[in-house]
């Protein structure tokens, strides 16, 4: 007390009269060890409190502590996992205690980002998933480890190229067009970087009364991942990762040398003699696999180390992470090294520091759009090889026989050319806690990160590409640095059986982005760098400032540890809208009452019952590419003839603003004979003042204006279910499941019922209807008299009602109609582990059910003939090819340049997008103590695991895990011809010492 | 306490921080629109539209380009050419005919026109009477480019003016006050407003910045044009007089014939053409790219119809079979194939500074001025008149003796003095975008009885009438299904 007095005198002296010391009685020394009851030796850290003061104090390193106290003062022992200890001093002056582990894992705190709960008094909706769950997965991403692992979380792979990442999105789609990434929140700081070894926990924050406190960032909810640390005795961990990947196509395959010959031969009809001229017989004997060629496995290598400790000064976490994985795809490839180091520094018994430092350096070898599509495009009878087994080299100038219509080699290609991603990031935190006084102590926590890029994209002077160019290279170099500041002053007080608590404070942030491209050309062979390029093309450069301010304040207050209540509010204020709209305001409450604590509670066989119930708003500022909505302005970035050219790139819109989501959770979280958690909640999430990117009249000048038009909802419910099912000492099976279940529905829009969305394959938002529907000429099938397509004629009258309804033969006769939903209904996974004696099993399932996939790539794999220079794919087994009039087929006659448009956009290409997959299965083996001390480590474990093993879908698209939200370049719900996944297989061992 | 004001100080810093940022490369309106080098580039930005990839649907295709995409709209249902094989690129629906209302090539060049109508209204609108002449020249040029995009998209959605004034024409947009839905006005409308927005054109501009800009001739050109398409012929035959009597420009010469298509910049009868410069080369994505094939560019699957040929070969002395490149194997002789079709590449978009697929295509050009005057005195009865401009466009192409016509009587197998006018303006202005009007706004029908992948299986002849419903492109569904006031085309 004497330091802090020194300090602190002015707070003290303000504080002295409700500070309360109550301790001026004689007092005698106590002195004990805290041991946990499994583990058998000391744990530090543990809390000890004299109840109903403010004395305490912590066990050292070895769980040894001492202070001073009354014989008829009660102790109180807590620590994180474990169960609550009180212990009367009496007459003893030694307190040895034995802490048991808490299993119900209500203990388990949850780090909610600007402060932390335990699980029992949470009041928001939020799980946490251990790192250790997460990663059986091997990728070098966390959003694909979440797959299938939460409630309401759907985690959806939008490529399957390597260091891409995977898609979140909690709680279905919050905006039509404008909904965005779920906010990354890393060791309490917004953004920052870390890699999946380094993962102790993620949390997710799922409804507003959570994710309020992070105001215009958290309209995608938020992820809180926290880094691991070190406490205890010193330990290096070491662990390695080699495995072996190759792709999966799902259903998708495309046609054989044979198959090919023979759908091609009925689509010259009668034409025979053309047709020999065109396909010769003998080309039946060539049947060369494009795709076997161009895909290829690939290994993948992960290593890490680290130590990890802590004294009662210090505690220390370093670490090193090196990914290298090669992509199925040739040439194509991330490698990834990372450093981290969080350290924590008891500078003054009430000062501490904590830093984070993390520094990664990443390198992404890029495929080319063509490379991926082209090696199933080509015909099987051109071969990529020269006699001598070099690679051919073939464009329209070689005077070679080439059937493929491009005439094109990837293969040649990708020999030379290149496009090289390159980042480099450093990120740091410093926090700083000043204990004012026991119940109030104020926060400063700041994060600075710097962010490099460098794409390079080059053309070879000997490839097709680079050729007439002599050479092309382009590159750019992009900068970008990220500063946050927050400060915190927070009180945390009991009154008997009365807590208290909260934070207010004030955050600010300064973000800027600088870019500088050039390209030149005529490039000698053998060089790839600009200096070399005699010919300058273009160049380009910008920069993009972005600022916030935000104040934020929480408040808690919880009786008798039944009742709990939770406050947050946020102002946000957003350059991205006009002056006057530009603050928004965030407010979240929340309620929980545990019941089972009440005495008339007898559960019976529920042994713990809690109800949760909040209300929260966060807002949305996501315009999209354009930073400057509200903007009336000409870009410059353009030039005729060498002069600058002005263009208005927007239809600005002065008056945009904010988007806020109301969403509203009750929750029930219960535990049943302590085996079985329950948790079950009902969200109904209303999004009003959408930002939307409203389609205009082309005649307008414009595609579209972004404006705040309408409102939506999402409502749902989440059940996640962890079962204890066996629990022997040489056995145990434990399941967790968890399915979530989301309607979504359009209720206004300003000045119209329907919005639509898309050009070719258009998408539909009607009022009173889901969010967004596939929007097409509806396919009603083949013409068994003569093969024919047939779409689906719309009769109306004057007045435009319907009064009938016909088959056509004529594409444009067919009317745009709703035909499907594009988003999934149900989703979720289901994960079982086994344990005998020292062999453990996992196995992870995902799923979803309940959307329309549009499978575009069949506008040209499945193409009845549109385009006899590409291959085809396989027809799928319930899928039949019409031959002759009274055949009952799904595909219409096949005739060369195409039968009556029938490849053109239309329901005949929307799939039910319905799977399970086989995600994750791994088997391990950890070593006996015995075993470990003759060789020497604390932990030796060994793990083999496959990913992806296994798709149960009726979709005959390569994949039917599409992404459910809109990007500049693709509707949600599309597949086109994704970098297709792997199945992976690994080896782990990882060990301690 | 000192340190405790530290931390305060530091989380504090940011609120002094601005909250207000603004574009990198951007200018509010009214700074660019109140001195004359912000016009100017807001005018630059107009034409430069013509030539750039636009973000359209979420996505820079490397194929949308306006001047590719109207280029392919115009020629490619005409008879002057012949596909090789097929394509997912909507220019096939192009070819073939088989239109439907949500290609994106016609999506793109409808909203591409109205984006650059809707820059030429920001100007028009922000300009009052009273300007100096730099102003009106730049002022001109944008009610000249708004008449062009406008007469463009009619060649391409609306009938001609002969089959009917009150047809549906396009969606005048000639203010910024203008409602977002507006009807389609009627072909005779649209017309008006065209000639009258030109004739303020010509008024206005009195400078020359070069063919690459709009100018006073040009604007007479265009109104040849289009009295040429609405039948007051001698107002055809007075512009074109207006325009060949402007000194700029005079006819290409034979010798640089080839190349000033090439090199649009060194033509000296360009008199509107569409600036690239090296980084606007379109590479695959190029108007020339479907043309030809050279140094491993270019798709070259476009080839001159087999009839537009024979007409060329038969004179070979002809400059203007010059860019005609047949493919040959490496014996030299034989043409290669494909698809079974004999590869003949044209090359009058390509080598611009020696860059295959790099070219500034001519838009209006002197050439085609004298054939609307041929035209228009073909149809007044001056057959005379009209067989002499006629000469002079095959002179100037190298023809001599009898390979020009002697007097009106001298009609070398053609039915008629217009017969002869309207066969030079096919082999004159080949692949330029002409012929599908001139055929049916003179009601004569689309002959396409060559081979070529339009032909259907076992089919050698297709004649397409003058009245068909396909020689014009359906209304974008973009348009018809966010504006409920268009009516689409049959």
């Amino acid at each position: 007390m004497k330091l802090i007095y020194k300090l602190y005198r002015p707070f003290v002296v303000a504080l002295i009269m409700m500070a309360s010391f109550s301790h001026i009685q004689a007092q005698s020394k106590i002195t004990g060890t805290v041991t946990g009851a499994q583990e058998g030796y000391g744990i530090p850290g543990v809390t000890i409190i004299v109840k109903g003061s403010n004395s305490g104090t912590t066990t050292d390193m070895d769980g040894n502590f001492s202070l001073e106290a009354n014989s008829e003062d009660v102790l109180i022992f807590s620590f994180v996992g474990f169960l609550t200890v009180e212990q009367t001093v009496g007459k003893r002056t030694v307190i040895n205690v034995e802490l048991v582990e808490d299993i119900s894992e209500l203990a388990e705190v949850v780090i909610m980002g600007y402060s932390e709960k335990s699980r029992r008094e949470l009041t928001a909706s939020a799980t946490t998933v251990s790192g250790k769950d997460l990663q059986n997965v091997t990728t070098s991403g966390v959003g694909s480890m979440l797959q299938g692992k939460v409630a309401g979380v759907s985690v959806t792979t939008a490529s399957g190229a390597p260091g891409a990442a995977a898609e979140i999105r909690i709680r279905g789609v919050n905006s039509l067009t404008a909904d965005r990434d779920p906010l990354i929140v890393v060791d309490g700081m917004i953004g920052g970087t870390y890699q999946p070894n380094d993962v102790e926990s993620v949390t997710v924050l799922k409804d507003a009364a959570a994710t309020a406190l992070y105001g215009k960032l958290a309209a995608g909810g938020v992820l809180i991942v926290t880094t691991k640390s070190g406490s205890g005795e010193p330990v290096i961990e070491f662990s390695s990762s080699v495995g072996m990947r190759e792709i999966t196509t799902g259903n998708f395959e495309v046609m054989n040398s044979k198959e090919l010959y023979e759908t091609q031969k009925t689509m010259w009809g009668d034409d025979l003699v053309n047709f020999l001229k065109a396909r010769p017989e003998d080309l039946e004997d060539l049947d060369f696999n494009w795709v076997d060629e161009a895909y290829k496995p690939g290994i993948i290598q992960n290593y890490y180390i680290a130590a990890r400790g802590s004294n009662d000064k210090i505690n220390y976490s370093v670490s090193l992470d090196y990914w290298d994985e090669e992509g199925t795809l040739q040439k194509t490839g991330y490698d990834r090294l990372s450093f981290r180091t969080n350290l924590g520094f008891q500078l003054k018994p009430n000062v501490h520091v904590r830093t984070n430092l993390a520094i990664v350096s990443s390198e992404t070898n890029q495929d080319f759009w063509d490379w991926r599509y082209d090696p199933f495009l080509y015909l099987p009878w051109d071969n990529p090889y020269n006699e001598d087994g070099s690679i051919k080299y073939i464009d329209n100038t070689s005077s070679e026989v080439w059937y493929g219509r491009d005439r094109k080699n990837v293969l040649h290609s990708a020999q030379y050319n290149y496009s090289l991603w390159k980042t480099f990031e450093i990120s740091g935190n410093i926090f700083l806690t000043v204990d004012i006084t026991d119940w109030l102590s104020i926060e400063s926590r700041n994060k600075a990160s710097v962010y490099n890029s460098r794409g390079e994209t080059f053309y070879d002077p000997r490839t097709r590409e680079g050729k007439s160019a002599s050479g092309s290279l382009s590159t750019s170099e992009g900068y970008s640095h990220d500063l946050i500041s927050t400060f915190l002053v927070r009180a945390d007080k009991s009154f008997g059986k009365h807590s208290i608590g909260g934070f207010v404070g004030v955050e600010g942030s300064e973000y800027y982005y600088e870019d500088l491209g050039a390209t030149g050309r005529n490039i000698p062979i053998g060089l790839n760098v600009m200096s070399a390029a005699s010919e300058p093309v273009s160049s380009y450069g910008s920069n993009v400032t972005g600022t916030s301010l935000s104040y934020l304040s929480e408040a808690t207050y919880s009786y008798n540890n039944k009742y709990f209540v939770n406050g947050v509010f946020r102002a946000d204020a957003s350059s991205q809208f006009g002056k006057s709209v530009r603050w928004g305001y965030f407010p979240g409450v929340s309620v929980s009452y545990i019941i089972s604590e009440e005495d008339f509670f007898t559960g019976g066989f529920i042994s713990f019952l809690k109800l949760r119930a909040s209300y929260g708003e966060v807002g949305n500022d996501n315009v999209g590419d354009n930073p400057f909505p509200f903007l009336s302005y000409y870009s410059l970035s353009g030039q005729y003839n060498g002069s600058p050219a002005a263009t208005i790139p927007l239809l600005a819109n002065p008056l945009i603003t904010w988007e806020t989501s109301i969403s509203r959770n009750v929750g029930v979280d219960m535990n049943v004979r302590e085996r079985v958690d329950v948790t079950l909640d009902y969200y109904n999430n209303k999004t009003v003042d959408l930002l939307l990117d409203v389609q205009l009249p082309f005649s307008t000048g414009f595609e579209l204006q972004t404006g705040n038009v309408g409102a939506i909802r999402n409502q749902g419910v989440e059940l996640g279910v962890n079962a204890k099912v066996i629990q022997k000492t040489n056995f145990s099976w434990s399941s967790s499941f968890n399915a979530a279940y989301n309607v979504s529905k359009n209720l206004e829009f300003a000045s119209t019922d329907e919005l639509q969305f898309g050009s070719e394959n258009k998408q539909i938002a009607k009022v009173g209807e889901e969010l967004r529907q596939w929007y097409l000429p509806k396919w009603l099938g083949v013409d068994p008299a003569n093969g024919d397509p047939l779409w689906e004629k719309v009769l109306r009258d004057e007045s435009g009602n319907i009064t009938g309804r016909e088959a056509t033969n004529n594409y444009n006769e067919a009317e745009f109609q709703a035909v499907g939903s594009v988003m999934p209904k149900v989703y979720g996974g289901w994960t079982n582990n086994l344990n005998y004696k020292g062999f453990s099993l996992s196995v992870v399932l995902s799923y979803q059910a309940g959307n329309k996939i549009y499978h575009r790539a069949r506008q040209f794999f499945d193409n009845d003939g549109a385009y006899t220079e590409y291959n085809l794919m396989k027809l799928e087994d319930d899928w039949s090819r019409w031959e002759k009039p009274g055949d009952i087929a799904t595909h219409p006659l096949p005739v060369r340049g195409g039968n009556k448009l029938s490849n053109a956009p239309s329901s005949r290409y929307l799939e039910d997008g319905s799977y399970i997959r086989l995600r994750n299965v791994s088997l391990g083996y950890t070593f006996s103590d015995a075993v470990c001390s003759v060789i020497g480590v604390k932990d030796l474990n060994i793990s083999l695991s496959g990913d992806n093993l296994y798709t149960w879908t009726k979709f005959s698209g390569l994949d039917p895990d599409v992404r459910i939200s809109s990007a500049p370049y693709e509707l949600p719900g599309v597949q086109d011809f994704k970098y297709p996944i792997s199945k992976q297989y690994l080896v782990k061992l990882s060990a301690k010492f | 306490m000192k340190k405790v004001s530290y931390i305060i100080i530091i989380a504090l810093f940011q609120i002094g921080c601005s909250l207000d940022q603004l574009p990198s490369d951007g200018l509010v309106n009214e700074s660019l629109s109140q001195n004359y080098e912000g016009l100017l580039a807001a005018t630059d930005g107009n034409y430069s539209m013509l030539k750039d990839y636009i973000t359209y649907d979420g996505s820079l295709d490397a194929r949308n380009a306006w001047v590719r995409q109207f280029h392919q709209l115009s020629e490619f249902p005409s008879d002057n050419v012949m596909l090789s094989g097929s394509t997912t690129d909507p220019l096939f629906f192009a070819f073939t005919r088989e239109h439907f209302a949500t290609m994106f090539n016609t999506a793109y060049v409808w909203y591409i026109s109205y984006k650059a109508i809707n820059g030429t209204n920001q100007i028009i609108d922000a300009l009052g009477e009273d300007l100096d002449d730099d102003s009106r020249q730049l002022l001109g040029e944008n009610y000249f480019l708004r008449a062009y995009m406008h007469l463009g998209l009619l060649k391409l959605f609306a009938l001609p003016y002969t089959h009917g004034v009150d047809n549906p024409g396009i969606v005048l947009k000639t203010s910024l006050l203008d409602e977002p839905e507006e009807a389609r006005s009627t072909v005779g409308q649209c017309y008006d407003q065209i000639e009258s927005d030109l004739l303020k054109a010509e008024e206005l501009m009195n400078d020359f910045r070069g063919a690459a800009y709009a100018n006073k001739a040009a604007a007479q050109a265009l109104l040849s044009r289009i009295y040429l398409h609405m039948e007051r012929w001698q107002d055809a035959v007075d512009y074109a007089d207006l325009a060949i009597g402007d000194d700029q420009f005079e006819l290409e010469t034979r010798d640089n014939y080839v190349n000033s298509f090439w090199n649009a910049s060194q033509s000296s009868e360009a008199m509107f053409y569409v600036a690239h410069l090296l980084q606007d080369d379109k590479g695959f994505g190029a108007i020339g790219s479907m043309y030809l094939t050279d140094q491993s560019q270019g798709w070259g699957e476009i080839y001159p119809s087999e009839t537009l040929r024979n007409i060329l070969e038969a004179n070979s002395d002809d400059v203007r079979n010059d860019f005609i490149k047949p493919d040959y194997d490496v014996d030299g002789v034989t043409v290669k194939q494909r698809n079974g079709y004999p590869k003949y590449f044209i090359s009058k978009f390509s080598y611009q500074d020696d860059v295959v697929t790099l070219n500034s295509p001519q838009m209006i050009r002197l050439s085609e001025v004298y054939l609307n005057k041929a035209e228009a005195l073909a149809h007044l009865g001056q057959s005379d008149p009209a067989i002499t401009i006629v000469n002079t466009i095959r002179t100037r192409a190298g023809l001599s003796g009898t390979a020009l016509y002697a007097d009106a009587s001298d009609l070398k197998g053609l039915a008629s003095v217009l017969e002869v006018v309207l066969n030079e303006r096919r082999i004159e202005l080949a692949w330029e975008g002409f012929r599908v009007l001139d055929l049916i706004r003179n009601k004569k029908d689309i002959d396409r009885s060559y081979p070529g992948v339009h032909l259907a299986q076992g089919e050698s002849t297709q004649i397409i009438p003058w009245d068909d419903a396909r020689n014009i492109y359906f209304i974008p569904a973009n348009e018809v299904l966010n504006n409920p006031k268009v009516v689409q085309n049959p």
